[in-house]
C-alpha cells in the first residue's frame, strides 16, 4: 500500500449535491452586469412607466365611483395591465442587448467555455445560467412591475368581485413576461453564440429586428395579407399578447395596426427558439481543431 | 495496478482529419506525461477524458465511467486549460470563489476554501487584484489552484508551463511533485521533455495521433541528447546576457536579434542549461521578459522514432 506524505492538505468542507447548478452562473452575470454604471442608469430609468403607471392607478383609486363620466383611462382593467407591459415590452429591446450580447461570445474571448465544461455542469446547465441573466433583466422590468401594479390595486381599493374577476390577469402577466423574456433572450445567446464581438451580435440583432419589421410593413401594404405581418418577430412576439389578453389587449394603442394572427405567430416563435437553442448548443459544444 | 483512466482502440477524426488512431493505454496513478509536438493529439486527448469530445471508434473510461456528458465526474477531476482563462476583470478572490461555486460549494465555503487555496498558491497578498493585473505566474498559479479548489483525485495540465519563467516552472514542477505525494493523479501534456522529465518518469510519446512509446524517459532522453535543444529568450540585455551564457560547456550556438533584445541559444544538455540559466538571471539581475522552447528537437526525435 503505498504511503503519501500529506504535504498538501485537504479542504475539509462539503460539497452540494443538490440545487441549481447554473445558478452562480446567473448570479454572477446579474453582478457583474449591474456594476456597469450606465446599465444601472437605463435599469432605473425603465422603471418610470412603473412610476406613471402606478399615480394613474392611485388617482383612479381616489376618484370616487359616483361620478359618472370619469376618463376611461383612470379605469382599471385588465387592458391597463396590457398597456403597461406592452410599454414596457420596447424596452426589452434594449435591455436584451446590453445585458446579453457579450454574454457567450465574451467566454470564448477570455477562454473561460472550456472552465465551465470542466465544472460539474451540462451544456444546458450553462446555457439555462446564461439566458437566466438576461431573462432576469427582462423580467425585471416586465412581469416584477406588473404583479406590484396588481397588487397596488386590490390594496388601495379592495373589491372583492373586481379581485376575483381578474385574477386571471396575474398568470397573463407572468405567461407574456415570460414569454417575451425567454423569446428576446434565447435570440441575443444564439447571436452572441454564433459571432465573436459583443458588437456584432447587438447590431445583427438590431438589424434583423429592424429589416423583418421593414420588410413585413412593406409587403404587407403592398398585398394586404395579413400572413405576411408574421414575417416580422417584433410583431409575432406583439401578437402573444393577444394569446394572454385576450380581446383586453385590443384596447392597446397600436395593437390592431401591429399585430399578426397570435396563433401562427406564437407558432412562428417557437420554432425560432428551438433554432436558437439548437444553435446555440452546437456552438458552445465545440472544439477547436487545430490542423 | 489500479487503472484511472482507459482508451480502449479509441480513435478521433475531425472530417478527413484523424486526431487520435487506435489508441488502447491504461494510464496508472501518478503523475503521467502526454508528450508529444503540436497536432500530435494530446488536447484531443485531453479532450477525451474531459467529456468534452466522443470518440469516433472505441471505448473511454475514467473512474471506470464514460465521461461524456457526465457532469459528476468533473468533481473528480481538475483541469488546467493552456491558455489563459480568466474574467480579467474579477478579483482573484472573486474568481475563485466563483469556480468553488460552479462546483457547488455553498457561497461562505466557497470564499473560505477559495481564501485557503490562494494562500497555498502564494496569492493571498494579491487576492483582491483584478486578474488582469496578475503576472504571467500568478495567472499560472490562479489557473492551477481553480483546478485544485474541489480537491480532485485527478488533474489534467495542458501546456502548464507555456511562457513561464524559471521560477514559475520550478514552482509548478514543485506543485505537481506535492500534488503527486499527496496521492494524485495527474496527466500533464507538454511538447517540452526535460519539462514533463522534471516532474514524472512515465511517459506517454505521441505523434501524428498514434502513441510511439510509453514510459521509456531514459531511452527518449538519450536521443533528446543527440540533437540540440533551443531556447528563447526575450531580455532587456541580450548581447550581455550572450557573452555569459557562451562560457557555459552545454553551449552550442547564440544567435542575438538586437532590435527585439532577442536570443536563439542551442544546448547539448537542457537541464544543466536552466540551471545555469536561473543562476545567471539572479546574479546579473537581468529582466527577462520571454523564455521557450520550440519543440524542434523532439520533432527530430519523433522523426527517428517514426522511421
Amino acid at each position: 500500500m503505498p504511503i503519501f506524505e500529506q504535504t498538501y492538505r485537504k479542504w475539509e468542507g462539503t460539497l452540494k449535491t443538490t440545487g441549481i447548478r447554473w445558478l452562480p452562473i446567473t448570479k454572477m452575470g446579474i453582478k457583474q452586469t449591474f456594476k456597469k454604471k450606465r446599465f444601472l442608469l437605463f435599469f432605473i430609468g425603465c422603471q418610470i412607466p412603473f412610476l406613471v403607471f402606478a399615480i394613474r392607478l392611485i388617482i383612479g383609486a381616489l376618484v370616487p365611483e359616483s361620478i359618472e363620466n370619469a376618463p376611461e383611462f383612470l379605469k382599471i382593467t385588465p387592458s391597463f395591465f396590457a398597456h403597461f407591459l406592452w410599454i414596457q415590452s420596447s424596452f426589452i429591446f434594449i435591455m436584451t442587448i446590453w445585458s446579453g450580447a457579450n454574454l457567450i461570445n465574451g467566454d470564448y474571448q477570455s477562454n473561460a467555455l472550456q472552465l465551465y465544461l470542466s465544472k460539474p455542469l451540462t451544456q444546458l446547465d450553462y446555457i439555462l445560467g446564461k439566458l437566466s441573466i438576461v431573462a432576469f433583466f427582462n423580467l425585471a422590468i416586465t412581469m416584477v412591475p406588473a404583479i406590484l401594479l396588481f397588487i397596488l390595486h386590490v390594496l388601495i381599493k379592495y373589491d372583492k368581485n373586481w379581485f376575483i374577476q381578474n385574477l386571471w390577469v396575474i398568470p397573463a402577466i407572468l405567461g407574456i413576461s415570460l414569454a417575451v423574456s425567454v423569446i428576446h433572450s434565447l435570440f441575443i445567446l444564439c447571436l452572441s453564440a454564433i459571432t465573436t464581438n459583443s458588437r456584432f451580435s447587438a447590431i445583427t440583432y438590431f438589424i434583423i429586428l429592424v429589416l423583418t419589421d421593414g420588410v413585413s410593413d412593406l409587403l404587407y401594404h403592398l398585398r394586404r395579407v395579413s400572413a405576411l405581418l408574421t414575417i416580422s418577430i417584433s410583431n409575432n412576439i406583439y401578437s402573444l399578447f393577444g394569446i394572454f389578453f385576450g380581446k383586453h389587449a385590443a384596447k392597446i394603442p397600436d395593437y390592431s395596426e401591429n399585430t399578426a394572427d397570435p396563433y401562427y405567430g406564437a407558432a412562428i416563435l417557437i420554432v425560432l427558439c428551438v433554432l436558437c437553442y439548437f444553435v446555440i448548443k452546437k456552438r458552445v459544444g465545440r472544439i477547436e481543431v487545430i490542423q | 495496478m489500479k487503472t484511472l483512466i482507459n482508451f480502449e482502440n479509441v480513435s478521433r477524426w475531425y472530417g478527413e482529419v484523424i486526431a487520435l488512431n487506435d489508441i488502447s493505454i491504461n494510464i496508472p496513478p501518478g503523475v503521467t506525461g502526454l508528450l508529444g509536438p503540436n497536432g500530435a493529439g494530446k488536447s484531443t486527448f485531453l479532450n477525451l477524458v474531459t467529456g468534452r469530445l466522443n470518440p469516433s471508434k472505441g471505448k473511454v473510461t475514467v473512474l471506470g465511467e464514460d465521461p461524456r456528458n457526465n457532469f459528476k465526474l468533473a468533481r473528480f477531476y481538475g483541469f488546467v486549460p493552456e491558455q489563459d482563462a480568466y474574467y480579467e476583470k474579477l478579483s482573484g478572490l472573486d474568481f475563485m470563489t466563483y469556480m468553488a461555486q460552479l462546483h457547488g460549494f455553498e457561497r461562505k465555503a466557497a470564499k473560505r476554501a477559495s481564501m485557503e487555496i490562494l494562500e497555498r498558491h502564494n496569492l493571498i497578498t494579491h487576492m483582491n487584484k483584478p486578474v488582469a493585473a496578475y503576472s504571467k505566474g500568478m495567472r499560472q498559479r490562479i489557473k492551477l489552484a481553480q483546478a485544485l479548489i474541489h480537491d480532485p483525485e485527478i488533474l489534467y495540465l495542458d501546456e502548464p508551463m507555456n511562457g513561464m519563467d524559471p521560477i514559475g516552472r520550478n514552482e509548478t514542477i514543485d506543485l505537481v511533485k506535492k500534488l503527486s505525494s499527496a496521492g494524485k493523479t495527474i496527466i500533464v501534456s507538454s511538447h517540452i521533455l526535460h519539462e514533463v522529465e522534471a516532474m514524472t518518469q512515465q511517459i506517454i510519446l505521441m505523434h501524428n495521433g498514434k502513441i510511439l512509446a510509453e514510459g521509456i524517459v531514459q531511452e527518449i532522453r538519450g536521443l533528446i541528447d543527440e540533437y540540440p535543444h533551443n531556447v528563447i529568450i526575450h531580455t532587456d540585455r541580450a548581447r550581455e546576457m550572450a557573452s555569459q551564457l557562451l562560457n557555459y560547456d552545454d553551449v552550442i550556438d547564440i544567435n542575438i536579434e538586437d532590435k527585439q533584445n532577442r536570443l536563439k541559444v542551442q544546448s547539448k544538455e537542457p537541464e544543466k542549461f536552466y540551471q545555469n540559466l536561473v543562476a545567471t538571471i539572479v546574479e546579473n539581475g537581468y529582466n527577462v521578459t520571454y523564455i521557450d522552447s520550440p519543440d524542434d528537437n523532439l520533432q527530430s526525435v519523433f522523426k527517428y522514432l517514426v522511421k
